[in-house]
């Protein structure tokens, strides 16, 4: 059927590589050292949609700011279309965190224009204004983010993060604080994006059910320090539905088996 | 378990206003009770006067006082005495402002600046700069520069410790989502630290005013040619407590319509905040 736990080899050049890469923080208000990723090895294929599914707080975050360029693995190495990752790339690279960071002081057009501030060529504004469209949002472009509902927030968060129409997205739980309603809407949204512009997507969740019916792979994580449990093909044909998906009995049983094991090896929490 | 909805909690604790009002409403019914509290202290004032309840030698009334500041006003005394001591109280609070906001942005931004700076800081803010009045009018003269200076050093904390407070609660992510965007750190100052900061800073401002006003008239207690604390020490002096008291209404009605003035510029600049 669709699963088929993963073990190693690829085709060749992948466009994200993180080898060997284990990351200690400090924690700015403990001032403790904390081992936020024990080893992780992941390779991201151009096109690829991956998807990294784990308990809350084990270091899944950690990965995206180490592949973003916001922070430096402690060891190992991390390239990105062939080259060493020696900080932010925002033309390559869009990143969409879990935390509501729209600037309150700027209209959502304004926030969407913050990402093309430096390094973009053309008519900005014009551009903000289309990408607001494209999620949705025609008519709110003056509204401020104190105005708009928890999931307008999160459109116009994704539309800052294609605004600059980079290849790689880095999408941390973007759907996690939304309500079941708001969320699906939004899942069949990046999906019908993400599908049709043919973006490498790496993508943390803790919620199985949407990293399966995103994804082409489902990397499973243990609780911290991190390190990659397992490893899942999903082969359900492109473009999905999602809503379709999720009544498709062949979702739910993957979905089942999938579960099974990740309770077994009790590594999904109560995230 | 049961599930109690209680439909009180929908209420806003407004027990004083009559249900059904709105917002308005309310606000009109607010404003009206807060003039009648006005109105009914200065009515027991001028009764207790009147009566000579109280001796009105010691307490004035509240009809001397207007007519004392009327005089003030048709004489044109309070014009000359009023420009120099909202120049002096002005000109300190600017100066003192902008200095603060920049030495707090400093201290907010560099670590080791703030770990040596901020408790030396706190040490001689405790220290009260009224007391150094003397001093500086020794040093810069019993002219208006003494009084400017004296404000200076009271405004320049105040903002000081705003600015810095301010910059330090910065939210970490609004920080991130700039530098992943490239931004510069001269540009994430002014992006995301400088709007962040803005109602710290007319926190400060409005502080900052009336402490401003009281510098410049205490200045002017100690030695000064003019202004309405001069008035005020010379009413004093002539043991003219009416007159006392018209120079403290006179500094009253300049403070609120500079604080109105503040407000208007802070509900421009922070229309972010207001849902409409």
């Amino acid at each position: 059927m669709n699963v088929q736990p993963e073990s190693a080899g690829f085709q060749a050049k992948p466009l994200i590589e993180i080898q060997a890469v284990e990351h200690w923080f400090r924690d700015s208000r403990t001032g403790k050292l904390v081992h936020a990723v024990k080893r992780a090895d992941v390779l991201v294929q151009r096109g690829e949609f991956v998807s990294v599914v784990g308990p809350s707080g084990c270091g899944k975050t950690t990965l995206l700011n180490i592949v973003s360029g916001l922070a430096r693995p402690t060891k190992g190495a991390v390239r990105v279309a062939g080259k060493e990752v020696a900080g932010v790339q925002p033309s390559l690279i869009g990143y969409m965190f879990a935390r509501d960071t729209l600037l309150p002081w700027r209209t959502a057009l304004a926030n969407v224009e913050f990402a093309i501030e430096r390094g973009f060529t053309g008519d900005r504004q014009s551009r903000a204004r289309e990408m607001l469209s494209i999620v949705g949002l025609n008519g709110f472009e003056s509204a401020y983010p104190d105005q708009l509902s928890h999931g307008m927030r999160q459109r116009v968060a994704l539309a800052r993060t294609l605004v600059r129409d980079p290849e790689i997205l880095l999408m941390d739980e973007p759907f996690g604080a939304l309500d079941a309603q708001t969320k699906l809407l939004m899942e069949e949204e990046f999906l019908r994006i993400s599908e049709r512009s043919k973006k490498t997507v790496l993508f943390v969740t803790h919620d199985l059910a949407e990293a399966l019916m995103l994804s082409d792979r489902v990397l499973v994580l243990s609780a911290r320090p991190c390190s990659i449990k397992a490893e899942y093909r999903i082969t359900f044909p492109r473009p999905r539905n999602a809503e379709a998906l999720q009544a498709n009995p062949k979702f739910i049983e993957l979905f089942q088996q999938v579960w099974r094991d990740l309770r077994s090896e009790n590594v999904m929490g109560t995230g | 378990m049961t599930t109690v909805i209680d439909a009180s909690i929908e209420s806003d604790g407004s027990a004083a206003v009559p249900k059904g009002m709105n917002e308005s409403q309310k606000s009109v019914t607010y404003g009206i009770l807060q003039v009648a509290v006005v109105l009914a202290f200065l009515g027991i004032w001028e009764l207790a006067a009147i009566t000579k309840i109280v001796d009105p030698f010691f307490i004035s009334s509240p009809t001397a006082v207007f007519a004392k500041a009327v005089d003030w006003i048709r004489d044109g005394t309070i014009y000359n005495h009023a420009i120099i001591t909202l120049r002096e109280a002005l000109i300190g609070w600017v100066i003192g402002s902008v200095i603060g906001v920049l030495v707090g942005f400093v201290l907010g931004r560099v670590e080791p600046i703030r770990r040596v700076f901020v408790p030396l800081l706190h040490l001689i803010n405790t220290l009260p700069r009224i007391a150094l009045a003397p001093l500086f009018i020794f040093w810069f003269g019993i002219g208006e520069l003494s009084k400017i200076i004296l404000v200076v050093t009271i405004i320049v904390f105040i903002m000081i410790f705003n600015t810095y407070s301010g910059v330090l609660t910065v939210n970490n992510d609004f920080l991130l989502t700039a530098r992943l965007y490239g931004k510069r750190e001269w540009e994430i100052m002014r992006e995301v630290i400088f709007p962040w900061i803005v109602p710290w800073i007319f926190v400060g401002l409005k502080l900052g005013l009336a402490w401003s006003l009281s510098g410049a008239v205490v200045g002017e207690f100690i030695a000064a040619r003019g202004g309405i604390g001069y008035l005020i020490f010379n009413s004093a002096s002539n043991l003219d407590n009416a007159g006392v008291l018209a120079g403290s209404v006179i500094l009253l009605i300049l403070a609120m319509v500079f604080f109105l003035i503040i407000s208007m510029a802070e509900k421009a600049l922070l229309k972010w905040r207001l849902p409409t």
